[in-house]
């Protein structure tokens, strides 16, 4: 059998419950921590728990019940570790965490994954945003510089050419 | 020479994170159903990319799976 000991880059996500005081958040989030470097993990990059609205209903089974949540803390932590302490960790650390909602487990690189794209350039164009013209339109100055008397000959030569137009 | 059409070619992003749901979401229908490659306009890989980021996404309850 082939045995591994490279070190793997790992990614947990997790949500906390909402009940949890800060003081607990962070008590919890520290025995997370506290296990990993146990295993001997490396941190790389963490992602403060912040309170968020999930987009629908999770439930978790307390004491034969369910209880259904909406908000839930979600935070997570970047870090590399021996393949064989994964299951150590996902079983007897997370797996048993009863204010841990849910959470995610995936193997991912050391460099930031997050995208740097300004989103403000993403959103799309309102049909109530005015859009500039790619190409400046000058003013003509001819309209202004022609006499009254040149604007009837003018409009005499039209009619006259419609008329023409109109007979053939 | 074809257009760009890849959005993550496009605006240099090398990976696809979970946790952009803003990115994620450019990449669903109303319904809130990913979008085919033919609609996306991304090539093969990154198509695989969102669609496992926004299962990821969908069961950290991120994003919903179905919108009324």
């Amino acid at each position: 059998m082939e045995i591994n000991d490279e070190r793997r880059v790992y990614e947990l996500g997790y949500h906390m419950v909402p009940t949890l005081t800060e003081e607990e958040l962070q008590k919890e989030v520290d025995s997370i921590r506290g296990a990993i470097s146990e295993l001997k993990g490396n941190f790389l990059s963490e992602g403060e728990p912040t309170l968020i609205d999930l987009a629908y209903t999770m439930y978790i089974n307390e004491g034969g019940k369910n209880t259904a949540y909406d908000k839930a803390y979600f935070g997570w932590l970047k870090f590399d570790l021996m393949p064989d302490a994964l299951s150590h960790l996902q079983k007897e650390v997370i797996g048993d965490n009863k204010n841990i909602l849910r959470y995610l487990l995936i193997k991912t690189v050391a460099e930031d994954t997050r995208a740097q794209v300004n989103l403000d350039e993403l959103k799309e164009v309102k049909n109530t945003d005015t859009i500039a013209p790619a190409v400046k339109i000058e003013k003509s100055t001819a309209p202004e510089d022609i006499s009254e008397e040149e604007k009837k000959e003018v409009e005499k030569d039209l009619d006259e050419t419609i008329d023409k137009l109109l007979e053939e | 020479m074809t257009k760009q059409t890849d959005f993550f070619k496009k605006h240099n992003v090398q990976y696809v994170d979970y946790k952009d749901t803003e990115i994620l979401k450019k990449f669903l229908n109303p319904y809130g159903r990913i979008l085919n490659r033919r609609v996306t306009g991304l090539t093969a890989k990154n198509q695989r990319a969102v669609t496992l980021a926004i299962k990821r996404a969908r069961f950290m309850g991120l994003i919903p799976y179905i919108i009324n």
